[in-house]
């Protein structure tokens, strides 16, 4: 592309404060020029979970910093923006609040249009900052702590549709709550991932959730991990109240294998149904090893493209939001107004709030 | 002139200037929609005032005492108001708004502000009058306390239920004016996240 | 206080529906039961029932969802307190407990400090063994009003 088409792409500041991510990013067209993450994760670990209330003041605190450091860093001035994108949901009310509120008063006091839009599509736009051709139709499975959802994306601006998404618990939530079983620490992810590493993944059977013939009909794309949880907690307990030692490496391993197998067959079936041959994969979810190799495994045998964008395009962050934004922006789509609020459970259907 | 914003009740937005008072003032009483109107408050401020971005020489900030997730999404408006506007963000203590208010109009001597604090409980701050330019003396607070010692006190009560941008821009003009330091960065939640380490998984066996 | 006998899953959802069309803005409901006790379908039933934006999943993770309604009637806020261990920490929220109905998840001793009224839902499920892919256990529901308010429900 040369230097006088990209002049023209719309240079959008994309803030993201859906969960514990404070994430300020700017974009021009599909260029990421800055993508600035403060975490208050750390003050969450020794609660076990988010907790919400730390996470908003976390993202007052941190909002003009990030902001300040994102427009150094892509050396740009606010008033040279043709537009600002926000996270309006889905995720936790308190902290959307913050963003929502800080991209309204900076929209009207640069008199430049706002574009509140959907976290989980956000996600999906994150793909398109890589520098790779991004072709549609395409499935996308995103799983975070908060979030594990199987999409349709037909069109980033015009048309995604849910597949399927967890009835019960978000897998990250259940990494988190196995590991807090195991006595890990949180957040579960990683630390179910090391111990898993030199455990025997076909040592226990544990569940696959939704998996069964019957499930099919009318679950066939959707996930749940509460029966598995449970299934992992009665078999650790039984093994504790015997007085016997808990394989903390094989109940991990055990336990992984059977995450990233139902996460993947489920979206390898929704590939070869729909006849869509590119999987993407998103949120945090990627850093997971044996998910990693699982989807590559899968996917090279099925004929499907696998498409994974570097890690810190994949976890909560600001340049998705702005991506997604540019992408709107691109298709001439009128801006959100000033009336909207945080939701916390917006559907994927609203890509654009 | 200031852009004013003020989120510890409902949602109160104006904008004032020093000789000419409050120019622009438009408020929303529900204490649960911040998010929501902030923007087309603000937006509708700067159209009734008639004044562009540039014409604003900073924002003030009521930085409560008020319940945590409304109060922040005022703070945070500011906070980027000013960023994209390159101006300063002055800070005041919302219940000092509510004094300057009280004393602007005709009120004298000690007074006890209070504000809804939610779970049965009072935000509060004491004065002891109006100084020589108009401006609320604090002498305690802000403080947050059950109803009951504050209804035994011996004072002149103010049970605000909204606090006025309008009154918390102008107080900041005359702050301002007559170079009183302001309030500082921390928003005065006064309450910690409330917040305990679990005591573990919890069992799934009987 | 009134106890069920609750066979499939289904009719968890069904008892949820049933609930939810006694329902109006400021009633909360306190459900308690185990991990994977059917709490969730319960409050699914109740949810589609309210006629709110679904789907409700747990809420474990962000510990509070709103679920708007579709029509003209009050939100579902559906909340997990796995996490929570002072009843300041539902406060924390911000729930707007009076204009919507509130379902919280293991809500036991959480409540008392917060709201004035509501109606105590437990659902009990075999224990010991590993319940089977295949298997559905029927479950115990124990119903217990709290206040007033909750003298006429209905639950058959």
């Amino acid at each position: 592309m040369t230097r006088e088409h990209r002049a023209h792409e719309p240079l959008v500041l994309g803030i993201e404060t859906s969960c514990d991510e404070t994430g300020v990013g700017i974009v021009r067209g599909t260029t990421l020029l800055a993508n600035v993450i403060a975490s208050s994760m750390d003050e969450h670990a020794r609660y076990g979970g988010v907790v919400p209330e730390i996470a908003a003041r976390a993202h007052l605190e941190a909002l003009t910093p990030t902001l300040t450091t994102a427009l150094e860093q892509a050396d740009v001035t606010l008033a040279d923006l043709d537009a600002v994108a926000v996270t309006s949901g889905p995720g936790l009310s308190g902290a959307l609040m913050v963003g929502v509120g800080a991209a309204k008063a900076l929209a009207v006091s640069l008199d430049k249009p706002l574009y509140a839009v959907n976290h989980l599509v956000g996600h999906v736009g994150a793909d398109v900052l890589t520098g790779e051709d991004v072709e549609h139709p395409t499935v996308a499975l995103l799983v975070s702590g908060g979030h594990t959802s199987l999409l349709l994306v037909r069109d980033l601006v015009n048309d995604v549709e849910m597949l399927g998404e967890t009835i019960d618990d978000a897998a990250g939530e259940a990494f988190d709550k196995v590991a807090r079983l195991l006595g890990l620490p949180y957040p579960g992810g990683p630390e179910i991932d090391r111990a898993a590493a030199s455990g025997d993944p076909t040592a226990i059977r544990f569940p696959r959730g939704l998996s069964l013939p019957k499930d099919m009909e009318k679950h066939r794309y959707d996930f749940s991990f509460s029966g598995l949880k449970t299934a992992v907690a009665r078999w650790v307990e039984q093994r504790r109240d015997a007085g016997e030692e808990v394989p903390v490496a094989d109940v991990a391993a055990s336990f992984r294998e059977a995450v990233a197998d139902v996460l993947i067959t489920k979206a390898v079936a929704a590939c070869r149904d729909l006849g869509v041959p590119r999987l993407l994969l998103g949120g945090g979810v990627v850093a997971n090893a044996r998910v990693r190799a699982l989807a590559e495994e899968r996917c090279a045998a099925a004929g499907i493209a696998l498409r994974i964008p570097p890690f810190s395009l994949c976890t909560d962050n600001g340049a998705m939001i702005a991506a997604l934004g540019a992408q709107l922006v691109a298709a001439g789509r009128p801006p959100s107004g000033l009336g909207f609020g945080a939701d916390s459970t917006l559907p994927v259907t609203s890509i654009q709030a | 002139m200031l852009l004013s914003i003020d989120t510890s009740a409902g949602t109160s937005v104006a904008v004032v200037d020093r000789d000419r008072g409050i120019i622009a003032e438009h408020s929303e009483a529900d204490t649960r929609r911040h998010a929501e109107v902030i923007g087309e408050l603000i937006a509708r401020c700067l159209t009734d005032a008639g004044v562009a971005v540039t014409g604003l020489s900073g924002v003030a900030v009521g930085m409560g005492p008020g319940p945590f997730t409304g109060l922040r999404v005022g703070i945070a408006a500011a906070q980027s108001f000013a960023l994209g506007a390159a101006r300063p963000v002055v800070r005041v203590v919302s219940h000092d708004a509510i004094a300057y208010g009280h004393y602007a109009s005709g009120g004298s001597g000690p007074l006890l502000v209070t504000t809804d604090a939610r779970r049965r409980e009072l935000y509060w701050s004491e004065y002891a009058g109006a100084d020589e330019q108009g401006l609320p003396v604090r002498v305690e607070g802000p403080g947050l306390s059950s109803p009951d010692p504050i209804a035994s006190r011996d004072i002149r009560r103010l049970d605000a239920q909204e606090v006025s941008a309008g009154a918390l821009g102008t107080l900041a003009e005359a702050m301002h004016l007559h170079g009183r330091s302001f309030a500082g960065e921390e928003p005065l939640y006064l309450r910690s996240p409330d917040v305990t380490l679990a005591a573990g998984p919890k069992r799934v066996s009987g | 206080m009134t106890e069920l006998t609750i066979p499939t899953p289904e009719e968890m959802g069904e008892l949820g529906a049933l609930i939810a069309g006694q329902l109006r803005a400021g009633d909360v409901i306190a459900l308690n039961g185990e991990l994977g006790a059917g709490k969730t379908t319960f409050t699914r039933g109740l949810g589609e029932a309210l006629g709110v934006r679904g789907p409700v999943t747990s809420p474990t993770f962000v510990l509070a969802r709103t679920h708007p309604s579709l029509g003209d009637g009050p939100p579902l806020v559906h909340v997990d307190a796995y996490r929570l261990s002072h009843p300041a920490e539902l406060d924390d929220l911000d729930i707007d407990f009076a204009a919507s109905v509130v379902v919280v998840e293991w809500a036991a001793g959480m409540l008392d400090a917060v709201v004035d009224e509501w109606l105590d839902i437990t659902i009990r499920r075999p224990v010991g063994g590993v319940e089977s892919e295949e298997g559905v256990e029927p479950r115990l529901v124990t119903v217990e009003p709290h206040g007033e308010r909750w003298h006429e429900i209905r639950l058959v």
